[in-house]
């Protein structure tokens, strides 16, 4: 047992909860931290990012055009706490911003749009073509909120996740367990971030758009916590349902070759906020980035 | 790898064809199935179950396989039910938390008999020793990392606050925890069980109650806390009260003491059985 094991395990113990981590250099070289990075784990929003690589090759393909307008209206979108589904009225974007609005604010209106505007088959094929063995994409945003509800015999996703956040009282879901929801691995997602920084998941020019809007997720709570340089960039995408908070991204410090970092993580409380954890996912993700940096 | 667990999973996953219902007649959660499939799948190269949104399916592979697993699993059960009769002389191994009633901790002594090791210790060093085979079954304070361990349902053991005798909560007619602000919590170290620790102390804060924490390695040393004036402390319902201190009904849907039975995937049923019936009478 090495040092960083070690040290990845308090800092998950002492968040209270489960963690699994991989961290790895884009070209492959050198260093890999890997913390049960093989195990099944549940995705929440972290699936996003395959719909973001299918978005990017039908812009490649031309069965989307990035700049053809869209018109959304929320009322009858997805629901979810952020983008276009909390808008009043309805909007008109284009649908490399309609993808952006789903990876930096974790949009659901937005993914759904797009998962219908694509299918579930274009998922697949990423899936496939990328050798993501262990990952699984079951459905939209919609199919998970759904399947929450369906568990809890509730009548709406607000009234499941209430019920869900008790710590008075165990409560599972399906929408929480790797078998049944859409799930990944710590290597499988970062396998997904490296074909986007080696310009391989879809054309130069697509990658560069994928890189451009995942820098700018505007979560900073998670993996942005524990590393908060300015001059480093953190691309990435994070996840959350329930007692799960996940982030995925890219650490790209000057001169050095960008790192991709996985961090999954399982509750024991099911409260809605837990900052701690939170930070602890920065922490591990300090932990496994400088890990790979010095070897 | 465990091949005949996984099997066992395997053949349960097939008789039901979900993942769920078979984790219920396993008696374990989810996860741990889910895994022994993987495991399975890898080990011998097929695909064996096919996962859907609403379940599971088994493949061809997979219907070719199991009348060999079924068998491989019935053999083995029986040749556990052969090896228990022959060790019910052996000892049984119980961890408890501390904050559990020594009420209760007698009661399940009394009922396993001279067989009974128990240990008491935080739920995070019990965990670790029932993972390590060290225990056969825990009782833990609920929320807890389970880490591949299996639980039973929560059982809320109800709870008072102990005060120092004559404080001023002890003579309000209407005790409130804010009453409490000039005293220090005496509670366990916050290791023993991170998520329990800052669950109960979240939910002081909730209510305007954001005490100094006095850590207390034994009950003693928190009971000795409050008789000298300094701390409050929780106290199972039944204890006895001690001099210099008195007992509040305060709060109570926050301060129960929230457990736990974590034993191994499907090891340890019958103790498990016991111990539960034991916690929900003390429970009523």
């Amino acid at each position: 047992m090495n040092t960083t094991e070690e040290e990845l395990r308090a800092v998950f113990a002492d968040a209270g909860c489960r963690g699994w981590v991989r961290a790895e250099r884009i070209d492959g070289t050198g260093t890999v931290v890997d913390f049960e990075g093989d195990d099944p784990v549940v995705a929440a929003s972290v699936w996003k990012i395959v719909l973001l690589v299918a978005t990017a090759r039908a812009f490649d393909e031309g069965t989307l055009a990035a700049t053809d307008s869209v018109r959304l209206v929320p009322a009858q979108c997805s629901p979810g706490p952020t983008g276009i589904a909390s808008y009043a009225d309805p909007v008109t974007m284009s649908w490399r911003d309609v993808a952006r609005s789903m990876i930096t604010v974790s949009d659901n209106a937005a993914a759904d749009a797009l998962l219908g505007a694509l299918g579930l088959d274009a998922l697949t094929r990423v899936i496939d073509s990328l050798g993501l063995e262990d990952t699984r994409i079951v459905g939209g945003t919609k199919t998970l909120g759904d399947q929450i509800v369906r568990d809890t015999g509730r009548l709406n996703a607000d009234e499941a996740l209430g019920l869900l956040a008790s710590n008075y009282a165990v409560v599972d879901s399906a929408g929480f367990d790797p078998a049944y929801t859409s799930c990944t691995t710590p290597r499988d997602s970062n396998a997904v971030l490296r074909a986007v920084w080696l310009d391989t998941a879809a054309s130069p020019e697509q990658c560069a758009y994928m890189k451009e809007v995942l820098s700018q997720q505007v979560w900073p709570h998670r993996i942005r916590s524990g590393i908060p340089y300015p001059d480093v960039e953190v691309a990435g995408k994070t996840g959350t349902i329930g007692p799960i908070r996940n982030e995925v991204a890219v650490v790209s410090f000057p001169g050095e070759e960008p790192v991709a970092v996985s961090v999954f993580t399982r509750a024991a409380r099911m409260d809605l906020y837990l900052p701690l954890v939170d930070q602890a996912i920065g922490s591990a993700a300090r932990i496994a980035v400088t890990a790979v940096r010095q070897r | 790898m465990d091949l005949v667990r996984h099997l066992e999973y395997f053949v349960a996953v097939a008789e039901e064809r979900h993942f769920g219902r078979a984790a219920a007649t396993l008696g374990v959660t989810q996860p741990p199935v889910s895994r022994a499939i993987k495991a399975l799948e890898k080990r011998l190269g097929l695909t064996l179950v096919e996962r859907t949104p609403d379940g599971a399916a088994i493949t061809e592979h997979g219907a070719a396989l199991l009348p060999r697993a079924r068998l491989i699993v019935d053999d083995a059960r029986r040749l556990t039910t052969t090896a228990e009769s022959l060790t019910t002389s052996g000892t049984v191994r119980i961890g408890l938390i501390p904050q559990l009633d020594d009420g209760i901790a007698a009661r399940i002594a009394a009922s396993v008999g001279v067989q009974a090791r128990v240990e008491t210790a935080g739920a995070v060093s019990l965990l670790d020793g029932v993972r390590s085979h060290d225990l056969d079954v825990a009782v833990v304070d609920h929320p807890v990392v389970l880490d591949r361990l299996s639980a039973g349902p929560v059982i809320a053991l109800p709870r008072r606050v102990r005060v120092p005798a004559g404080h001023r909560s002890a003579r309000a007619e209407r005790p409130r925890l804010t009453m409490l602000s000039d005293l220090a919590f005496a509670t366990a170290p916050r290791t023993a069980n991170p998520p329990a620790h800052d669950l109960i102390l979240d939910a002081f804060r909730r209510h305007a109650l954001d005490p100094e924490v006095f850590i207390a390695n034994t009950v003693r040393d928190a009971a000795i806390g409050v008789a000298s004036g300094r701390c409050f402390g929780l106290v199972p319902a039944a204890s006895p009260v001690l001099p210099g201190t008195e007992h509040l009904d305060l709060a109570a849907d926050d301060v129960a003491l929230r457990v736990r039975i974590v034993h191994r995937d499907e090891e340890a049923q019958s103790l498990t059985k016991l111990i539960d019936r034991i916690l929900l009478q003390a429970c009523r």
